[in-house]
């Protein structure tokens, strides 16, 4: 299953709670009409939930699931997630990837050395940063195309130009 | 207030002239540095710069649209880490 949205607070008395998004289209939650309910993405809890409404509320995103009328009832699915099936999730525009393709992917360099393993995509305001750890030690890498030459999702390998200093960036030596 | 016209952008000269050395020699490497106030002049497009956040050191490739703007607004200092199992979150090569 696939995460579309985190449970946060009840919002109000009628079952309306606020979610944190976990997709970068925030009208995909309206699109798909029906959630499931889980604590991981690996496990479903109960019935699908059909979405009665999507709202913004200032910074916030306000969502209503029909049968959940009251503040107990979305109080109790606080810190659940909004699933869906890996089947319905939305099709990517050439050169885009999901975060959880990247995450394990080998990075190598020109010369195929191995530079480490991506283990987390952090979003910055520049461009995203790579997280990766070759045995003690992490380095972060900027998804610039400059910088990277090549992903291959299928191979789970990225090919980047490692400048000198590169393998230094991240947390302090 | 903004900055004085007279004065100009604040560049730190010590950046700068590591850009200048290394657009002469032609040689690629990332600078690393805790001047989050400098601004970015043109010269920095196409480097790439290591920039602490008070904790790491936040690689950023510096494009065209960033200049005029400095350093530190690229590395921030908070974080948010979300949810780390399969999301539709996406990411691509910028």
């Amino acid at each position: 299953m696939i995460a579309l949205a985190k449970v946060r607070r009840p919002h109000g008395l009628d079952g309306a709670f606020t979610v944190d998004l976990l997709t970068s289209d925030p009208e995909r939650i309206r699109e798909v009409g029906t959630v499931r309910l889980g604590r991981t993405d690996e496990e479903t809890r109960g019935d699908e939930f059909h979405v009665q409404s999507v709202r913004n509320h200032g910074r916030q995103v306000i969502v209503t699931l029909e049968g959940i009328a009251d503040r107990a009832a979305a109080e109790a699915m606080r810190d659940m997630l909004l699933l869906i099936p890996e089947d319905a999730m939305a099709p990517l525009a050439r050169g885009e990837y999901y975060q959880h393709q990247i995450i394990g992917c080998t990075v190598v360099d020109e010369a195929k050395t191995m530079l480490g393993v991506v283990a987390e995509v952090l979003e910055m305001p520049a461009q995203d940063v790579y997280v990766v750890v070759r045995g003690d030690h992490t380095w972060w890498l900027p998804a610039a195309k400059a910088l990277i030459m090549d992903i291959d999702v299928s191979l789970q390998r990225i090919t980047v130009r490692a400048l000198d200093g590169l393998l230094d960036t991240g947390p302090a030596h | 207030m903004g900055r004085s016209l007279k004065k100009g952008p604040f560049v730190d000269p010590k950046l700068q002239s590591k850009v200048t050395l290394m657009g002469r020699s032609g040689e690629r490497r990332v600078i690393k540095t805790w001047r989050r106030d400098c601004t970015i002049p043109p010269e920095f497009v196409g480097h790439t710069f290591a920039i602490h956040n008070g904790k790491n050191f936040v690689p950023v490739y510096i494009t065209e649209n960033m200049v005029g703007h400095k350093l530190g607004e690229f590395a921030p200092t908070r974080t948010f880490r979300g949810h780390a199992g399969k999301s539709e979150r996406r990411t691509a090569p910028r």
